[in-house]
């Protein structure tokens, strides 16, 4: 079995689907690297919602020989049609939360406990969040779904070298492949640790928004994109026409309309293991958050 | 494998037969049926559907693509070329159309993207140079194709005592089929017109 070593997966984007891509063709058909789950009865038939809605994205660290999957990397995206932005909300997942029906444990801890359902349970306990959508993909499909774009060019703010994740980069914008891109997303041997690793993961949706609307132009683009996601997604509880309206209306924000903010936390110790705990000011950043997926007062 | 290409060989058959059907009819000249009136009836004009991309999933066969052209063609009858040989508003389109798409015809400047109004009777004739859909479909990971886009060329020329034009009709319709129902659920289409010299009619 392989050592389980925390380390970690990512994420997905902005909207499943804009990670998913072209080359995507390449894989081979039947896989399933992302799981994209229906939380309520909410609908994104119509192009232009109008309500803020929010979503859950989570890197899980499921791969071959690996027993009890975790749900490690945790973004809510928060989207508001009126005014054409979104909010991504990153959770670090040492987090020290209360799980239900399990007690206080680390908020990745809730996938390994009660699979996708309960994780969204746990987190929107937390964060008092209602999401329309949650989607997840493992280790193994971040690489490839990034590969399968073209690469992401990420901007890097401080010097990284880091053996444990292969990460090695210089600041400034820097091109990334999957296998990098990974690297990137898991180093935690920075200014802020896992605090800061949870940031750096945000910035990676960005990107990957910003090289989807690159190449995504019409209803035809959109389409060559659900026709990969068909392929490599598991859905539960959502249609292609759901989907259709949500990435189209994904696709139509402009990345500088997207902040990128992490909650606010403080590192401790409980027992032997590392933690992260919610910094005061934390409840007030959610409130903000949820209640039109824009925050004004951080 | 065999099933993927047989798949691929059952929907070319499909839409060869649709597309030789279209094509006896495309660019049409005006018919010399009439309305219950006597008044001439509008020429018939119908999509050359020019290929289908399945976006490596199943590709759609006649159960799609036949009610899927059917609703296109009548999009063109009913918002276009009806209401272009009449001079008339064009009738009611709403059938066509979801609840959702339903909500942008409020919006003047959208609409006429959509549907032909406020020209002068092309009573004389209108012909095609082009009306051509490619499709673009993809099936569910359960195999059922519940959305298909059209991306539009038309290309039109209408004459009638009045009036002598170029009308290019351009863009993309995103259909979706509710139990088996098909219809136009977004919409993205550029419309431009460009009238031809044409001599003075006596006195007006």
């Amino acid at each position: 079995m392989i050592r389980r070593s925390r380390r970690f997966t990512i994420v997905l984007v902005v909207v499943a689907a804009v990670l998913a891509w072209p080359a995507l063709a390449s894989s081979q058909a039947g896989e399933h690297a992302i799981t994209v789950h229906k939380v309520d009865n909410g609908s994104f038939v119509a192009l232009q919602p109008s309500q803020p809605f929010f979503l859950l994205l989570i890197g899980n660290d499921g791969r071959a020989g690996l027993e009890g999957i975790r749900g490690d990397a945790i973004h809510l995206v928060g989207v508001n049609p009126a005014n054409h932005s979104a909010t991504i909300l990153n959770i670090p997942r040492d987090t020290w939360v209360n799980i239900p029906g399990h007690g206080n444990e680390k908020i990745t801890r809730s996938m390994e406990f009660g699979g996708l359902q309960l994780q969204v349970q746990t987190i929107a306990a937390l964060t008092g969040v209602t999401f329309s959508f949650a989607v997840t993909t493992d280790f193994e499909g971040f690489q490839r779904l990034v590969d399968d774009m073209g690469g992401l060019e990420v901007n890097v703010a401080e010097r990284m070298f880091d053996r444990a994740s292969g990460a090695d980069f210089h600041p400034g914008r820097t091109y990334m492949a999957g296998p990098a891109a990974l690297a990137f997303s898991r180093n935690r041997h920075l200014n802020g640790g896992d605090i800061a690793r949870t940031t750096n993961q945000g910035w990676l949706l960005i990107a990957a928004l910003e090289r989807a609307r690159q190449v995504s132009h019409s209803p035809f683009d959109t389409m060559r994109l659900l026709g990969l996601m068909s392929r490599h997604t598991r859905f539960e509880g959502v249609g292609l026409r759901d989907l259709f309206g949500l990435v189209s209306f994904g696709l139509s924000i402009d990345p500088a309309n997207v902040r990128n903010v992490t909650m606010p936390a403080t590192t401790g110790q409980v027992g032997k293991a590392s933690v992260v705990f919610a910094a005061p000011g934390h409840q007030e950043l959610f409130a903000d958050f949820r209640d039109d997926a824009i925050l004004q007062s951080h | 494998m065999r099933r993927a290409t047989l798949a691929c060989v059952v929907a070319l058959v499909a839409l060869t037969s649709l597309t030789s059907c279209s094509k006896k009819k495309d660019g049409a000249e005006p018919s010399a049926s009439k309305n219950k009136d006597g008044t001439p009836a509008a020429p018939t004009i119908t999509f050359t559907v020019d290929g289908v991309e399945p976006n490596g999933t199943k590709p759609p066969g006649a159960d799609v693509l036949e009610p899927v052209k059917a609703v296109l063609d009548a999009y063109l009858r009913r918002a276009v070329i009806e209401p272009l040989h009449s001079g008339q508003p064009p009738g009611d389109i709403t059938d066509l159309f979801t609840a959702e798409a339903q909500t942008r015809f409020g919006d003047e400047a959208t609409l006429a993207t959509l549907v032909e109004d406020g020209l002068p009777p092309a009573s004389t004739s209108i012909t095609a140079e082009s009306a051509v859909a490619k499709l673009s479909s993809v099936a569910g990971p359960d195999g059922a194709i519940t959305l298909v886009a059209a991306r539009l060329d038309v290309k039109l020329h209408a004459v009638g005592p009045r009036i002598d034009i170029d009308i290019v009709r351009d863009g993309e319709l995103v259909l979706t089929s509710q139990q088996g129902d098909w219809r136009i659920d977004s919409f993205g289409l550029r419309t431009t017109r460009n009238t031809r010299d044409k001599p003075e009619e006596g006195g007006s």
